[in-house]
């Protein structure tokens, strides 16, 4: 559909290295372009910082930033993946219990590590937390994924069904441990339901970026086989596709991303539904383009709504799942109302 | 060449196909017939290798079908279904790429590049590339379905035989369409392809097949080569539907009068 893929590209980094910096500017505080320049200037050199700004400009606004813009990546890339795995633009990660498996399993180290003396605590939110995250986002959607399985077929219907029910039980556990931990942030219930990036910090960043660059460059090399994907299983087979093999890998590897972003921000939804379904209708639907063109619109979208998030009531601030859940619900009813009207044309999928 | 020996095939303990010995002379177009639910379907996906038999082996050019990995067998056959119905729209050129997947790992070559062009040339679509596959009728459609699936054998050669699988590919097009595939599946013959089609209508089978395997009941009932004596007894046995044959001049082949 696009003749020119490269320079989608071009043009999405462009605005997202614009979006980063006002979502950097922009704030409690507000930073200006010579001061970023000055504090980065400083760190290089191994300089101390001049002022407060600076120091909010390194220390919250530039993880709190990069952080958004990569999970707004992993997310949207992920419901790609997922889309093309299950033939059908209504699924993403928040619907097939990724993401709340997922904050199960981080709620439950994070709740337990409280009761950990300090060093160990820190210990175990580097590893433990993002293996738990990916512990309870796999065993979610591989649930998810196998009790919808019947007779070969994934139904899409019976997908979102078992979807909701494992939500649930995800969604509980992690209410349960909130409701008995000491540990304030994680007493806050919210923070798991709803996500949010006011706990954004620099080693977050580094893990979620660590996992993210692989996992990104394996999945661009499946995308020619979900592309055969389409054609249905039995044709991708005859095209060499090892059908059985990819399903694995691709679940496995989005699991890993998607759980290690939401065991640091929590469940955001929606995410992963609207923004391939946007950029599919700029640059269509060849993943092997849509995959890091989604990426990169996920980081800008996320972000944007990251923005709203702090300065709509600031200097309060709001769960930012609920502006993604806001905007991305009704996009959703109007996804799921275009492909019942597909499958009442007879287009022979469930 | 093809060949099956002593195939079988069952499933949830019910014996679908047996003692299937069959040969497939390589650059020949062989059609296979049989009512529904004989099997001939199931024998089709053992043929491209998406099913594997309970027993016996089946030979692709002298190589045990079973010790072949997907992509292998890929390179060596295609198959064209019924239907296709594709979830997100990509261009008639994508999608006809697709068939030149098992040839290169990130980027399509230019000789992929080259064959694409060939193919769409080949099925008179090379004016579709841009639009969008879902837009097409289902005549066009199915034509670019072809297309990609000759993208996947047109480079065979001599040291190189390929494979064509048709699974009841024209039930549901018109009537030129029909014959300008069977053509087209005839022309490849003599491009080092062998052509092995399962076909519903005896009278579109006839004037381009080499060979008429007639499945029943799970078992190969008879073959026949041209002439092509096909007597009523014989319909009868298969289809469950007496007939006629009705010479036609200058062919060698007869046209079927069915009747009930």
């Amino acid at each position: 559909m696009l003749r020119y893929p490269k320079i989608a590209i071009i043009v999405l980094i462009g605005l997202l290295a614009i979006t980063m910096v006002l979502a950097i500017a922009w704030g409690a505080v507000p930073i200006s372009l010579h001061e970023m320049y000055e504090s980065v200037l400083l760190v290089i050199q191994n300089k101390s910082l001049n002022n407060i700004h600076e120091a909010v400009f390194l220390d919250i606004r530039l993880p709190r930033v990069l952080l958004c813009a990569i999970t707004g990546g992993i997310l949207a890339a992920a419901g790609v993946m997922m889309q093309g795995l299950f033939r059908n633009p209504i699924v993403e990660p928040g619907l097939i219990g990724t993401s709340a498996g997922a904050a199960f399993g981080a709620s439950f180290i994070f709740v337990l590590s409280g009761t950990l003396p300090l060093w160990m605590q820190h210990l175990s939110g580097v590893f433990l937390l993002p293996l738990f995250a990916f512990i309870g986002g796999i065993i979610a959607t591989v649930l998810v994924y196998t009790l919808a399985r019947s007779a070969f077929k994934v139904s899409v219907t019976n997908l979102l069904l078992i979807g909701i029910a494992i939500n649930a039980i995800a969604l509980s556990g992690t209410g349960f441990l909130s409701f008995i931990s000491r540990d304030p942030q994680a007493r806050s219930i919210t923070f798991w339901n709803l996500g949010s990036f006011s706990g954004a910090s620099w080693w977050q960043v580094i893990i979620v970026a660590i996992v993210t660059v692989p996992v990104m460059y394996l999945l661009q090399r499946c995308t020619n086989q979900l592309n055969a994907l389409m054609l249905g299983d039995k044709e991708a087979g005859f095209l060499g596709v090892q059908t059985e093999k990819l399903k694995w890998q691709i679940l496995l590897l989005n699991t890993a991303m998607v759980a290690i972003a939401t065991a640091f921000v929590g469940v955001i939804a929606f995410v992963g539904l609207i923004v391939p379904h946007i950029m599919r209708l700029w640059v269509g639907g060849n993943n092997r383009v849509l995959l890091p063109t989604a990426f990169l619109c996920g980081a800008i979208l996320l972000t944007i709504a990251d923005m709203a998030a702090r300065l709509l009531i600031a200097p309060g601030e709001i769960p930012i799942g609920i502006i993604t859940s806001l905007v991305g619900a009704p996009v959703f009813i109007i996804l799921l109302k275009q492909t019942q009207l597909l499958q009442k044309g007879g287009s022979g999928y469930d | 060449m093809i060949e099956v020996k002593n195939l079988e095939f069952s499933i949830h303990k019910k014996q679908i196909l047996q003692q299937i010995e069959l040969k497939i002379p390589k650059n020949s177009f062989t059609v296979i017939m049989g009512a529904n639910g004989a099997g001939k379907s199931t024998l089709l996906q053992l043929l491209a290798g998406s099913l594997l038999p309970t027993a016996g082996n089946i030979f692709m050019d002298s190589v045990d079908m079973q010790t072949m990995n997907a992509r292998q067998l890929a390179q060596k056959r295609a198959v064209l279904s019924q239907q296709y119905y594709l979830p997100f729209a990509l261009t008639v050129r994508e999608v006809v790429m697709m068939g030149r997947y098992p040839f290169f790992n990130n980027h399509p070559k230019a000789i992929d590049e080259d064959i694409v062009d060939k193919a769409m040339q080949l099925m008179d679509v090379q004016d579709l590339g841009n639009t969008i596959y879902q837009h097409l009728s289902g005549g066009e459609a199915q034509k670019v379905q072809m297309c990609r699936v000759l993208a996947q054998i047109l480079d065979a050669d001599e040291q190189n035989e390929k494979y064509l699988l048709l699974d009841e590919p024209v039930s549901q097009l018109d009537i030129k369409y029909q014959y300008q595939l069977m053509q087209i599946a005839k022309q490849l013959t003599r491009q080092s392809v062998t052509v092995i089609a399962i076909l519903h209508d005896i009278n579109l089978a006839l004037p381009f097949a080499d060979t008429l395997h007639f499945i029943k009941d799970g078992c190969l009932f008879t073959s026949l080569y041209p002439p092509f004596q096909i007597t009523d007894s014989l319909t009868k046995a298969v289809f469950g539907i007496g007939s006629m044959p009705l010479p036609i001049p200058n062919t060698g082949y007869p046209f079927i009068y069915f009747q009930p």
